[in-house]
C-alpha cells in the first residue's frame, strides 16, 4: 500500500501551529454580541422569582433571557442516534437550577465587560433545596432532582425521575447460581470510579449570526453537528433548513463535545435580536458546567474452578449521572458490554444496575465510557481471583482470554441502549499482545516486584481491553468525493475532525483506494449544507465507519472514471487499465492521463461534473484489543509513584496511519494515568466544585510521562477500510486496572477506589501493618 | 480583576504615599497572582521605573531586587552557588518559564503565601527583607507577623555564608502546589530545617543542637532530629493532604534532608 | 492609552485600557494563534515570546510592554517549518491547541539551553499543558529538531 499504513504527517498540522485561523473563536465574527450566562450558586434550588430590569437597563446590554422567554420544550443535549437513548430531561432554561453552575438567565451584550456586570444586576429569588449530592443516597431520596412535568424517555431505558432513576437495566445468561456452586474460589469485591474532567485545551465555544439568506449560521465546537442541527430545531422550533452548523477546527473533544453547550443561547440570541453572538466557556464553566465522567460504584462477583476455569461474572452497577441525563444508560451498560467479553468463556454472567440522578455537574461521554469504569473494576477482580487460585494472572487471562474465531454471548444481548448485534471476532490478536507486551515490559525479570538503587519498590501490572468500532445499524457516515480540473479531489465528510487526526485518516484512505499521492486529495469536514450526513466523532466509528463511507465512495468514482476513459477509447471500462494516474487501452496500449481526462470533461467534450457519494452503517462493530502493562517505582515512605514505563500492544487493524494512531494509544494512555494516578472533581460540601480552574484540577504533565513504548499487532479486519479497526478510545482503558495490579503486586494493597493518590497509597500500606501487628 | 487605571512612581517615597492612599491601590509585582482575584483595583502602583530589578553582588551577600523576576533569579550563578542550589531548585519548581518569566520575588515574598516554595529556601538561608519605610526586616520576623505589612518591599538580601542545602517539594504533578515542602540548609555552626505549606505558611526550626556538624548521624539522632522538628512545627490539613500524610512526608524527608547535608562537606 | 511596541518586528503603536491584557489584545489584532485555555496562568496555551522570552500573554498588562519586542508564531515562520517538520514525522500534532504557545517556548529553548538532556526539554516545557499527545513524540520531535539544528 502506498499511502495507507505509511508515515504521513497531518494534512493540517503545519497551518495549525504556525497559527491560522481555524478554531471557532478565531472564525467568529468581530461584532458579535457577547453572551455570558448567570449560573446557580445553590445545588439545588427552585427560582421562586427572577428580576432582569436593572440588567437589561445597563447601556450596552441587548438581551436577557430567563426560563420566563425560552420555549418550553424538553430534549436532551446528548448527541447520540435519534430518537436518543437518553432522557428528554432538560430544558433551555428552568425554573429549577439542579447543580451549583446550572444556568437561570443568559445575557448578551456589546462586550463582556458589561455582560458580566449585568449579571451582577440580575436579582434572583431562590427557594433553596435539600440537595443529593451522594450518589449512594439518591434513590428515593427525600428531594427529587426532576420533580417537573413533561419530560421523558424516548424509549424504554427504565426512566423513573420520581425516584432519581435516570436509567436503569437487567441482563443475565446461563445459571446464576449454578456456575457459582461449580466453583471453588468465588471473589467478591465493591470498586468506586471518580469524576473525571475532559480538560481539552479549547474551551467550548459557539459564534451564531444570519446569514445574507437570513438562515441562522452556527459555528461550534462541537463533536456532533448534524445532531446540533437537528437538536436545535426540535427545541427552538426553527425550521431545520433555515439552520447550517459549522464545526471548524476543534481543540479536543475527549466526548466533551458530544452535546449541546452554548449553542442553543447563541441561536436564541441572534434570533431575537438579528445580531451575531458568541459565547465562549471560561476555564471555570467548562469545569463546572460541562461534563465530567461518570463516577460508578461497581460490585463484582467472580467464580472460577481450582484449574483457573472462569466460571461467572456477576456485577450490579450504580452510575451517577448528576443532574441530567445525558448518555446516562448507554455509558453505563458498556462498562458490562465492552468488557465482559474479554472473557467471553464463562458459563453464566449478570450485569445489572441503576443510573441515578443527584445534584452535581452532569455527566456526559467521556473518551473509554463506561469501558474504563468497567475494565478497572474486572481486570482488578480477576488479579484477586488469581490470588486467591494460587495461581499466575497470565496464565489465568491466557486460558480465558477472547480469541480470534470466537464469539461472546453479550454482543447479541447488550447494545447502547438497546439489544446488541451477534458477532464473531474475525481479528483478535489479544494473545500476540499478551505474549509480546510481557516481552516489551521484560516482566519475567520485574514479576512481581524487585527493588531498585534508591530503595524504591518496582514493580509491574497489566491488563487487558476491548473497545467496539463504532455502533452497529446506529453509527452512520458518508462522504463524497468530487473530482476537479487537473485531476485532484475534493472530500467532503460529516465526520468530525476534533484532532484525533481523522481528517488526515480519511484522506489517506481516498487517496489510497483513488491511486493517487495525498496531497491530491482536498478534504473538508464538516458543515451540513455542504458535506454528507455523519453521526459524529464518537463511539470510536470514524475510522471503521467513515472509512468505509470514504472507500465506498472512492470505488465509486473509480467506476465513473473508467466509464468516461470507455467513452475516450471507444471500450469498455473493463478493457482499460487505471493505477490512479493514467488509463492504458489494454487493446492498443494507448493512454491518456487523469489529469487529462479531467481537463477533458471539464473543458472540452462530454462536459459533466463527476461526483461520488457513499454511505455507511456498521452491521457489527469489530472490537480493537490491546494489552497494558506498566512498570512503577514506589516510594514506600511517601507512597509517591514513578511511571518508568507503559507498553501498550494494540489489535485495531491496520493502522491507517501509524504515528496518528500511537498518537491516539497514547493520549488515552495518558488520560488513564491521570485517571488512575490523581485526576479527581473534587466538589465542596454545599456540592460547588473545589476543582475548578486548573490550579485544582491537575492534569499528567509532560515530566509526568517519561516513557511510552507502544506496538501494534499485525492483524486486518477484513470489514474494516484497508483492514483497519477503530483506535480512538481503546488506549485509556487499562491504566487504572494495570496500576492497581502493580501496587498489589508491590506493596501487597488492594486498592479498590480511584484515583490511587499517594497519600491513599500511604493509608493502605499502614491499614495493613496495622493488621500484621494487630 | 478590573484595572481602572495605572500610576508608575518615580521614586520609593512616591511610590510609598500613593499605595497608602486607599484599600483599592495595589502595588503590582509581576501581576500574576493578582490576575486571579476578582477584585477592582482603582489604581495599579507599577514599580517598573524603580530600578528593582537588579541583583546586585557583594563578597558577602547578594540583592535581589523586589521586582527581578524568578527566572532572572534561577539563571543567575552566584545565587545557583549559594547552599547547593536550593534556591534554584525550588524556583524551579514553580510552574512553567511563561509564568517565571511574570511573577517577581517581591509579589512572591509579599504574598506570603502558605503554598510558597521560593519562600522556604530564602528562611532557610536567614534573607533580610528591605523596605521602603518599615527599613530592614528578617525574613523569619516577617513570617512570624500576623500583622498585613502596608509597606512597599525594595529588595531581598540573600547572606552567601558558605552552606549546603537539600530541596524537595512533594506535589501531585510538577504544576501543582506543594502538599509539603521540606528545606534543610546547614552552614558552619547551624542546621536548619524548614517546612512549607504546612499548608499554612513556612515554619524553621533549628536542630543544630541534636547534631555534631562533624559526623553524619546514626538513625537515633535522625529520629531525635525529626520529632524535635514536628513537635516544633504544626502540620495541618487541606483539600490537597491530611495532616496524618503531612506528618509521614516531614518524617521522610527531614530524615532524608538532614542524612544528605551532614553527609557533604559544606 | 498608547502602547509603543514591536509585534513580530513591526513597530506598533497600540490602543490599550489599563486592565487589558497581552493575550486580549493580540487576538484584537488578529494575532489569532495566540490562544486562550485558561486565563489563569495554568495552561501554556497563551504563550509568547517577550523580548525573546516565554510569557503568558494572559497573565501580563499590556500597558507594561513599552518598547518591548512580542513574537508570535506568525512571526517565526521559519522556524516553525523546521520545527514541525519533526513535530509532524513524529505524529505529536493532534488538535493542536497548544501547538503555537509550545512552539515558542521551543524556539526559546533552542536559543537559550546548549544541548539539554531530554529531562531539561522536559522541564522547559512543563507547563504547556497537553491533554492529546500522550507528550512524548514531543520530545522525541524537539530533540530531533535541537540535533538539527544547532
Ligand atoms: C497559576 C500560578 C501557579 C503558581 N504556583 C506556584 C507554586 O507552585 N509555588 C510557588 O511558590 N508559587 C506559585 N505561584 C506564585 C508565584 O510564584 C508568585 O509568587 C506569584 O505569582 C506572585 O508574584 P507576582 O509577581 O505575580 O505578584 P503580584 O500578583 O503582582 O502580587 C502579589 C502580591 O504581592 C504584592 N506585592 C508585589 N510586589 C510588591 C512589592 N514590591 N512591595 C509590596 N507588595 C508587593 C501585591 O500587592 C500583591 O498583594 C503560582 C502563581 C500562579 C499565578
Ligand atoms: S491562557 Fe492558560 S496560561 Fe494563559
Ligand atoms: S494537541 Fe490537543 S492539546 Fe495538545
Amino acid at each position: 500500500m502506498k499511502t495507507v499504513n505509511q508515515k504521513h504527517q497531518s494534512v493540517d498540522g503545519k497551518g495549525i501551529m504556525l497559527g491560522r485561523p481555524a478554531y471557532t473563536d478565531d472564525l467568529a465574527d468581530p461584532s458579535s454580541l457577547i453572551i455570558k450566562v448567570l449560573r446557580s450558586p445553590h445545588a439545588f434550588a427552585r427560582i421562586k422569582s427572577i428580576d432582569t430590569k436593572k440588567a437589561e437597563k445597563l447601556p450596552g446590554v441587548e438581551l436577557v433571557l430567563t426560563h420566563h422567554d425560552v420555549p418550553r420544550v424538553s430534549f436532551t443535549r446528548a448527541g447520540q442516534g435519534y430518537p436518543e437513548p437518553s432522557p428528554h430531561d432538560k430544558f433551555v432554561l428552568d425554573e429549577y437550577v439542579r447543580y451549583v453552575g446550572d444556568e437561570v438567565a443568559v445575557v448578551a451584550a456589546i462586550d463582556e465587560s458589561v455582560a458580566e456586570a449585568a449579571l451582577d444586576l440580575i436579582d434572583v429569588d431562590y427557594e433553596v433545596i435539600d440537595p443529593v449530592l451522594d450518589f449512594e443516597e439518591a434513590i428515593d431520596h427525600q428531594s427529587v432532582v426532576h420533580p417537573e412535568e413533561g419530560i421523558h424517555e424516548m424509549f424504554p431505558i427504565g426512566f423513573e425521575p420520581k425516584r432519581n432513576i435516570a436509567a436503569s437495566y437487567a441482563m443475565d445468561f446461563g445459571d446464576l447460581d449454578n456456575a457459582f456452586k461449580a466453583s471453588d474460589v468465588v471473589v467478591e469485591e465493591t470498586f468506586h470510579t471518580q469524576a473525571q474532567a475532559h480538560v481539552m485545551m479549547e474551551p467550548h465555544a459557539v459564534n451564531a449570526r444570519l446569514d445574507f439568506q437570513d438562515r441562522l449560521l452556527i459555528i461550534s465546537a462541537t463533536q456532533t453537528p448534524f445532531h446540533v442541527r437537528r437538536i436545535l430545531s426540535q427545541t427552538l422550533d426553527i425550521p431545520i433548513e433555515k439552520i447550517r452548523v459549522i464545526k471548524p477546527r476543534v481543540g479536543g473533544g475527549f466526548g466533551g463535545k458530544q452535546a449541546l453547550h452554548g449553542e442553543m443561547f447563541a441561536a436564541l440570541v441572534t434570533m431575537k435580536t438579528g445580531k451575531p453572538s458568541k459565547l465562549v466557556y471560561t476555564r471555570q464553566e467548562v469545569f463546572e458546567s460541562t461534563y465530567t465522567r461518570h463516577p460508578m460504584t461497581l460490585k463484582v462477583k467472580l467464580g472460577a474452578t481450582k484449574d483457573g476455569r472462569l466460571n461467572v461474572i456477576d456485577w450490579h452497577v450504580l452510575s451517577n449521572t448528576g443532574a441530567y441525563g445525558e448518555h446516562a444508560l448507554t455509558v453505563f451498560m458498556v462498562a458490562g458490554s465492552k468488557v465482559m467479553p474479554l472473557y467471553n468463556k464463562v458459563d453464566a454472567g449478570r450485569f445489572h444496575g441503576e443510573v441515578v440522578y443527584t445534584n452535581t455537574t452532569p455527566a456526559g461521554a467521556y473518551r473509554g465510557y463506561g469501558a474504563i469504569q468497567g475494565n478497572f473494576a474486572l481486570e482488578s477482580a480477576i488479579d484477586m481471583l488469581c490470588v486467591k487460585l494460587g495461581m499466575d494472572p497470565i496464565a489465568f487471562r491466557q486460558k480465558n482470554m477472547m480469541r480470534e474465531g470466537e464469539t461472546s454471548p453479550i454482543f447479541e444481548i447488550m447494545g447502547e441502549g438497546t439489544a446488541g448485534t451477534a458477532m464473531t471476532m474475525e481479528t483478535c490478536k489479544l494473545d500476540y499482545c499478551l505474549t509480546r507486551g510481557l516481552e516489551l515490559i521484560d516482566w519475567n525479570n520485574k514479576y512481581p516486584r524487585t527493588t531498585t538503587e534508591d530503595g524504591k519498590i518496582r514493580s509491574v501490572g497489566m491488563a487487558l481491553a476491548m473497545q467496539g468500532s463504532g455502533i452497529p445499524y446506529i453509527d452512520m457516515g458518508a462522504a463524497t468525493i468530487k473530482l476537479n480540473d487537473a485531476g485532484f479531489y475534493n472530500l467532503t465528510v460529516g465526520a468530525t475532525e476534533i484532532g484525533q487526526g481523522s481528517d488526515t485518516v480519511l484522506s489517506q484512505i481516498a487517496a489510497e483506494a483513488l491511486g493517487v499521492p495525498l496531497n491530491k486529495v482536498i478534504v473538508y469536514s464538516s458543515d451540513t449544507d455542504l458535506t454528507p450526513f455523519d453521526t459524529g466523532a464518537y463511539a470510536s466509528s470514524t475510522t471503521y465507519v467513515s472509512g468505509n463511507a470514504v472507500y465506498k465512495a472512492a470505488m465509486k468514482m473509480r467506476e465513473m472514471l473508467l466509464d468516461e476513459a470507455a467513452v475516450v477509447f471507444g471500450v469498455e471500462g473493463d478493457d482499460i487499465d487505471f493505477d490512479g494516474a493514467t488509463f492504458k487501452n489494454k487493446a492498443d496500449g494507448k493512454t491518456i492521463s487523469l489529469e487529462q481526462l479531467a481537463n477533458r470533461i471539464t473543458y472540452n467534450e462530454d462536459q459533466k461534473q463527476l461526483t461520488a457519494t457513499s454511505s455507511y452503517v456498521g452491521t457489527k462493530s469489530p472490537p480493537p484489543f490491546m494489552a497494558g502493562f506498566i512498570d512503577i517505582a514506589v516510594d514506600k515512605d511517601t507512597g509517591e509513584i514513578d511511571i518508568l514505563d507503559y507498553v501498550s500492544v494494540v489489535d485495531c487493524g491496520v493502522p491507517i496511519n501509524p504515528k496518528l494512531a500511537q498518537g491516539q494509544v497514547e493520549g488515552g494512555i495518558v488520560q488513564g494515568l491521570g485517571m488512575a494516578c490523581f485526576e479527581e472533581v473534587k466538589r465542596g460540601k454545599n456540592g460547588a466544585l473545589i476543582s475548578h480552574d486548573l490550579l485544582n484540577y491537575k492534569i499528567p504533565t509532560n515530566v509526568d510521562i517519561k516513557k511510552l513504548t507502544t506496538e501494534f499487532a499485525e492483524s486486518h479486519e477484513a470489514s474494516g477500510p484497508f483492514g483497519a479497526k477503530s483506535v480512538g478510545e481503546i488506549g485509556i482503558d487499562t491504566p487504572p486496572a494495570a496500576l492497581a495490579n502493580a501496587l498489589y503486586n508491590a506493596l501487597g494493597i488492594r486498592l479498590t477506589s480511584l484515583p490511587f493518590t499517594a497519600e491513599k497509597i500511604i493509608r493502605a500500606l499502614h491499614d495493613k501493618e496495622g493488621e500484621k501487628t494487630t | 480583576m478590573k484595572i481602572a487605571s495605572l500610576y508608575r512612581p518615580k521614586d520609593v517615597e512616591d511610590a510609598l504615599k500613593v499605595s497608602r492612599e486607599s484599600t483599592d491601590t495595589v502595588v503590582f509585582g509581576g501581576g500574576a497572582w493578582l490576575k486571579l482575584s476578582p477584585r477592582l483595583v482603582k489604581r495599579a502602583v507599577l514599580l517598573d521605573d524603580m530600578d528593582l530589578a537588579t541583583i546586585e553582588t557583594s563578597d558577602d551577600a547578594i540583592r535581589v531586587g523586589a521586582m527581578c523576576t524568578l527566572r532572572m533569579v534561577e539563571t543567575h550563578d552566584a545565587i545557583a552557588a549559594i547552599g547547593s542550589g536550593i534556591i534554584v531548585q525550588a524556583l524551579r519548581q514553580v510552574m512553567g518559564v511563561g509564568l517565571r518569566n511574570i511573577a517577581t520575588v517581591g509579589g512572591s515574598v509579599m504574598g506570603k503565601y502558605g503554598f510558597s516554595d521560593v519562600l522556604p529556601p530564602l528562611l532557610a538561608l536567614d534573607a533580610k527583607l528591605m523596605f521602603a519605610d518599615a527599613g530592614e526586616v528578617s525574613l523569619a520576623s516577617f513570617m512570624a507577623s500576623k500583622k498585613r505589612m502596608n509597606d512597599i518591599m525594595l529588595y531581598v538580601t540573600i547572606p552567601r555564608t558558605k552552606s549546603v542545602g537539600f530541596f524537595k517539594k512533594v506535589s501531585t504533578t510538577p504544576l501543582d502546589f506543594s502538599l509539603l515542602n521540606i528545606t534543610v540548609c546547614k552552614t558552619r555552626d547551624r542546621v536548619r530545617v524548614v517546612l512549607g505549606s504546612r499548608p499554612g505558611g513556612a515554619m524553621h526550626q533549628d536542630v543544630t543542637s541534636r547534631l555534631d556538624l562533624n559526623t553524619i548521624p546514626d538513625e537515633k539522632t535522625l529520629d531525635d532530629v525529626v520529632r524535635e522538628v514536628l513537635d516544633a512545627i504544626p502540620l495541618g490539613q487541606n483539600v490537597r493532604a491530611s495532616k496524618l500524610y503531612r506528618e509521614q512526608l516531614a518524617k521522610t524527608y527531614v530524615r532524608r534532608g538532614v542524612k544528605e547535608v551532614m553527609s557533604r562537606e559544606g | 492609552m498608547k502602547v509603543n511596541l514591536t509585534i513580530n518586528k513591526r513597530p506598533r503603536t497600540i490602543d490599550a485600557e489599563p486592565g487589558d491584557y497581552l493575550l486580549d489584545t493580540l487576538r484584537r489584532h488578529n494575532f489569532l494563534s495566540v490562544k486562550r485555555g485558561c486565563d489563569a496562568a495554568s495552561c501554556g496555551v497563551c504563550t509568547v515570546l517577550i523580548d525573546g522570552k516565554p510569557t503568558l500573554s494572559c497573565s501580563v498588562l499590556t500597558a507594561r510592554l513599552e518598547n518591548k519586542e512580542i513574537t508570535t508564531v506568525e512571526g517565526e515562520r521559519d522556524e516553525i517549518e523546521k520545527f514541525y517538520a519533526h513535530f509532524g514525522d513524529e505524529g505529536a500534532d493532534q488538535c493542536g491547541f497548544c501547538n503555537p504557545g509550545l512552539a515558542l517556548t521551543v524556539i526559546s529553548l533552542k536559543r537559550t539551553i546548549q544541548n539539554p538532556s531530554d529531562d531539561d526539554i522536559r522541564e522547559y516545557i512543563v507547563a504547556n499543558l497537553c491533554r492529546c499527545s500522550g507528550y512524548v513524540a514531543q520530545v522525541r520531535a524537539i530533540r530531533r529538531y535541537l540535533e538539527e539544528t544547532s
